[in-house]
């Protein structure tokens, strides 16, 4: 009986090595096959775009970046000539994706949506985000969103001023809420607070989407959020004491600048199209142009309103030179903060 | 042959959950209270439920067989077939390793002795499932399967 | 609003809104039965083509797709252990097993009645307490989630298979799984193990593929007779039969029907929880109100009714803070947002009053799409069900290898996310074989993410009080929860207790 089992069992070892064997054969004939045929063609400079490019958002399907995404997708296509189509790639609040970035064929073939500030954040807070702000060679900004400030519908507070003053008399028991730790809602936070000198206990939420109920419900004293959620907590009878742009935001007119309240301060998400690093320039420059193109498609334009983004056209070597500014400031406030070390 | 060895499944499953735990714990370098409060309370929770698992074991000591009926080497060969599959989608791409190792597996659980016939059905199955699938995913999802290194 | 109603629903009958919905229930379907393409990677692929289609015909398509979506991943839920999506975990502790007893028919035609109510009274709760329940949800504070999630941990009271220990650290463990990556707080990278990729945290996707696949992979390859002698036999004479007997037999318990499906409006329309936690505690909750508790698990067709009728509602549920507040309750409502906003339609009492029309067209529209389920659950699903039946264990067997791997790779396009999944089931099917089964694990990796975030928001958020942590103590709705939950354990452990005791008994009896 047992001799049985054990031969039955050995044959189907056997039965798996020699089909492995086999298979593998056919494997090694099928890539001298293919190796052949398929001497790869490198595109230059000169004739790119000649295939498809794909556009990868390192973020969930549903955000302002992948909607952002699939609404240029079209316009893009007819700029560039060649087919675009978006995919996700999400993980590490965008960090996977930008690392996987900078080990990607630098054909202009691969283009991944960036982030200010968390390409800069991401490599100053972490021992290894899988990348460096500088491997992240910036194509295109194209649109920002500014922080507002927002408190609930039934808070004593009624103006910035009101505000600080709270702070002022209760260090640190004024809890405002944001998206994430390190970005932007973060980061304005941090700065506003160090701009006042009070002290603010800053409630990192998942995302936009859960921090606004956090608000309405009264769950926090105020929120540091984008302009097109303050727009949704503005319908809901919530205060949006203030915005953290240069000039006033267009879907929130009513609204002064934290700058007209006199205290210098502007913050905000800036979204942008990355290239892999040792991209050749020529390649950069053509999707900066179409990049240009599509915020200049009239249709664009009008979605981009609708959802509450401000346009931004900085090129390659303005984006760059703005990152590296804001590179710095951060670091500064970071290092103020003991956040990170010198 | 067959697997029939009778364990003290207590005693394994605490062992194995401590040395879980131990390798957790030599991997928590990192500093924020709150970033730990809820890892440490369960590196703990972990410890106390695998020790009283380890002294159930010994102090009733209750052996049961899990593998009974599971062939041994058919275990190997199923962990082998998965083992190679997954460490050949980088070096062969999607569609090669599929294709390569759908026909691997369906010959092996076929019936003994293999007929040619079965052998061509086999293969022609295997480009046709991999290689639909395939498409479905790369051009109707839209997700970008690398395609081969070839 | 009657009014509107009326209208909306003429509407809806108008045929190219039909086939719209029909197309979308039957693409959405399929989609969720691939795992990894959750809902709402099928919503947002949709997307581009939305753009060129007028604002009703546009949301109409998405909320099909959205309810064939959830739909779909039942099937695969059933017929081989893996979730499409993480909305029908709970489908697969009595899904297979109907299967491996070869009443996967059966299940089919629960699990289509189970969506089609559930999705009606979600879009029914949807139409008529949006208002209330939005602000309702909305005291939902960080400590209502934390115990949310304590609440629907409870659950492995019910799930540990023999040993209490053996659950709590199954649950445990899924919980460690669920801390690796980015803290909420902090900002800072636990438990990487010197792997860049890691710091994305181990997606839920992939450990379910993990956890539930693999070990029946193996099972499988080991032992093909294990899927199940009876499956092929499934006469044609009989089919007529099951379908009717099953309605008859799911419909005759309206209670689980009812219950499941409320849970799942209220939980969708919770904007911090999800049809993968509505699933679970609908489950639970079934098991729970049982006078045969002790059948669950074993191929109780309840057990598949509870989880689908209560994902089946999430749509509708989720769709409540949506429109009225502007807050997704659900990833996928993230998609139907940017939808909304483009066509310049934003959130709120206007949208109900001067869009009227439209929205409530819309509504109606996702009910129609729960109704639409039935034929296309009915035909195209159970085609599908035999299909796979009827299909050799040779060809199922790397058939579900290859859906698991690129499902696992297309979660976030990672080879390294497959190896990770591989990893993780092999896992599993050692931890299965001491007693520490893959659902309590899965469970804890489900609820970990709202356990810790509600812990550490709760405690800064109430960083004005002198000890942040009596917070979650002093709410009123918290407190709640809380009773609920010691009472259900209790409840649970004293079932078993006696079930235990009549076990021993009659065991005994037999013995003499």
């Amino acid at each position: 009986m047992h001799a049985r089992r054990v031969m039955t069992e050995w044959v189907s070892l056997l039965r798996f090595g020699w089909l492995a064997g086999l298979a593998f054969a056919l494997f090694l004939l099928a890539a001298c096959g293919g190796a052949e045929g398929g001497s790869g063609e490198q595109g230059s400079g000169d004739d790119y775009p000649s295939q498809p490019v794909s556009y990868v958002l390192p973020f969930d399907p549903g955000g302002e970046s992948d909607v952002t995404a699939r609404l240029q997708q079209g316009p893009l296509e007819e700029a560039l000539g060649t087919s675009v189509t978006v995919s996700n790639q999400p993980g590490g609040g965008g960090a996977l994706g930008w690392s996987e970035l900078t080990r990607t064929e630098p054909d202009g073939y691969t283009i991944m949506g960036h982030n200010l500030p968390h390409i800069i954040m991401q490599p100053l807070t972490r021992d290894d985000a899988g990348y460096e702000t500088e491997q992240i060679k910036q194509a295109y900004i194209f649109q920002s969103t500014p922080n507002a400030l927002v408190v609930p519908a039934d808070s004593p507070i009624d103006s910035l001023e009101d505000f600080v003053e709270e702070a002022e008399e209760n260090p640190g028991s004024i809890s405002v809420g944001g998206s994430g730790e390190f970005t932007a809602n973060h980061v304005g936070t941090l700065e506003f607070g160090r701009l006042t000198d009070v002290e603010l206990t800053y409630v990192p939420f998942s995302g936009t989407g859960s921090a606004s109920p956090a608000l309405l419900g009264g769950q926090v004293d105020a929120l540091m959020t984008y302009n097109t959620a303050a727009i949704d907590l503005q319908d809901q009878g919530a205060k949006v004491l203030a915005v953290a742009s240069e000039e006033r935001a267009e879907n929130l007119p009513d609204v002064p600048t934290f700058n007209e309240l006199g205290y210098e301060h502007q913050e905000g998400a800036y979204r942008g199209v990355a290239v892999p690093p040792e991209t050749p320039d020529e390649i950069v420059d053509t999707i900066a142009e179409a990049f240009r193109e599509v915020n200049e498609d009239p249709e664009t334009v009008e979605e981009m309103n609708e959802l509450g983004y401000t346009l931004e056209d900085m090129g390659p070597e303005e984006a760059e030179q703005f990152t590296q500014e804001r590179q710095e400031d951060y670091t500064d406030l970071l290092q103020e903060l003991d956040l990170i070390d010198d | 042959m067959s697997i029939r060895q009778r364990i003290n499944s207590d005693l394994v499953s605490g062992g194995v959950v401590l040395l879980a735990v131990l390798v957790f714990w030599s991997q928590r370098d990192f500093t924020n209270p709150l970033a730990r409060s809820l890892p440490d309370t369960i590196l703990a929770l972990l410890t106390v439920l695998a020790l009283v698992l380890v002294v159930r074991g010994i102090v009733q000591p209750q052996s049961s067989s899990p593998f009974t009926g599971t062939k041994s080497l058919g275990l190997l060969v199923a962990v082998a077939l998965l083992v190679a599959w997954v460490f050949l989608v980088s070096p062969l791409g999607f569609l090669y390793s599929g294709i390569l190792m759908f026909f691997v597996a369906s010959l092996y659980m076929r019936e003994w002795p293999i007929r040619v016939k079965g052998l061509i059905l086999d293969a022609v199955v295997s480009v046709l499932v991999v290689g639909g699938v395939y498409l479905i995913f790369t051009r109707v999802l839209l997700v970008p399967l690398s395609p081969s290194p070839f | 609003m009657l009014e509107f109603l009326a209208e909306a629903f003429v509407q809806n009958l108008s045929p190219s809104l039909l086939l719209l919905i029909f197309l979308g229930v039957l693409g959405g379907m399929a989609m969720g039965a691939i795992p990894g393409i959750s809902a709402t990677v099928g919503l947002a692929l949709l997307l581009p083509v939305t753009f060129t289609m007028d604002p009703l015909n546009g949301l109409v398509l998405l909320g099909a797709v959205y309810m064939g979506a959830i739909y779909g991943g039942s099937f695969t839920a059933i017929l081989v252990n893996v979730p499409g999506t993480p909305s029908s975990i709970a489908t697969t502790f009595d899904g297979y097993p109907m299967t491996q007893q070869g009443r996967s028919e059966e299940a089919v035609v629960g699990v289509t009645v189970a969506s089609a109510v559930g999705g009606v009274i979600g879009v029914l709760g949807l139409i008529f307490l949006a208002p209330p329940l939005a602000n309702f949800v909305l005291n939902f504070g960080p400590q209502e989630y934390f115990w949310l999630g304590i609440f629907g941990l409870a659950m492995i009271a019910s799930l540990a298979a023999d040993s209490l220990v053996k659950g709590l650290i199954g649950g445990s463990l899924g919980l460690l799984i669920a801390t690796v990556g980015i803290s909420p707080v902090g900002g800072e990278v636990r438990f990487d193990f010197g792997l860049t990729f890691l710091q994305g945290g181990i997606p839920l996707i992939v450990a379910l593929i993990g956890f539930f696949t693999i070990p029946v992979i193996i099972d499988l390859i080991t032992d093909p007779a294990s899927r199940g002698g009876e499956m092929i036999e499934e006469g044609a004479g009989r089919r007529s039969s099951v379908l009717v007997s099953t309605v008859r037999d799911v419909l005759s318990r309206p209670l689980n029907l009812l219950r499941s499906s409320v849970i799942g409006t209220f939980v969708g329309a919770l904007p911090g929880a999800g049809g993968n936690i509505a699933n679970l505690i609908a489950y639970s909750e079934a098991r729970r109100a049982s006078r045969n508790p002790e059948r669950y698990g074993k191929g109780e067709v309840d057990g598949v009714v509870a989880p689908e009728s209560a994902n089946g509602a999430v749509v509708g549920g989720g769709l409540i803070p949506l429109l009225t507040l502007g807050i997704p309750g659900a990833p996928p409502d993230a998609v139907i947002y940017g939808v909304l906003l483009l066509h310049g339609l934003r959130p709120g009492a206007d949208l109900f009053v001067a869009q009227g029309s439209l929205t409530f067209t819309f509504m109606v529209s996702v009910a129609m799409a729960a109704v639409m389920l039935i034929p296309v659950g009915l035909i195209a699903g159970r085609a599908l069900q035999r299909a796979v039946v009827g299909t050799p264990t040779r060809y199922i067997v790397p058939g579900i290898v290859l859906l698991t791997i690129i499902g696992s790779y297309a979660v976030r396009n990672n080879v390294a996310d497959v190896a990770l999944m591989f990893l993780l089931g092999l896992a599993g099917y050692g931890l299965r074989s001491v007693g520490i089964v893959p659902p309590t694990i899965v469970l804890g990796i489900v609820l970990g993410v709202i356990v810790e975030e509600g812990l550490v928001q709760g405690l800064l958020a109430s960083s004005g009080l002198a000890a942040p942590w009596t917070s979650f103590f002093t709410r009123p709705i918290s407190l709640v929860i809380i009773v609920l939950t010691l009472v259900g354990v209790a409840l649970v452990l004293w079932a078993d207790r006696r079930a235990r005791r009549r076990d021993g008994q009659e065991g005994g009896e037999t013995a003499e």
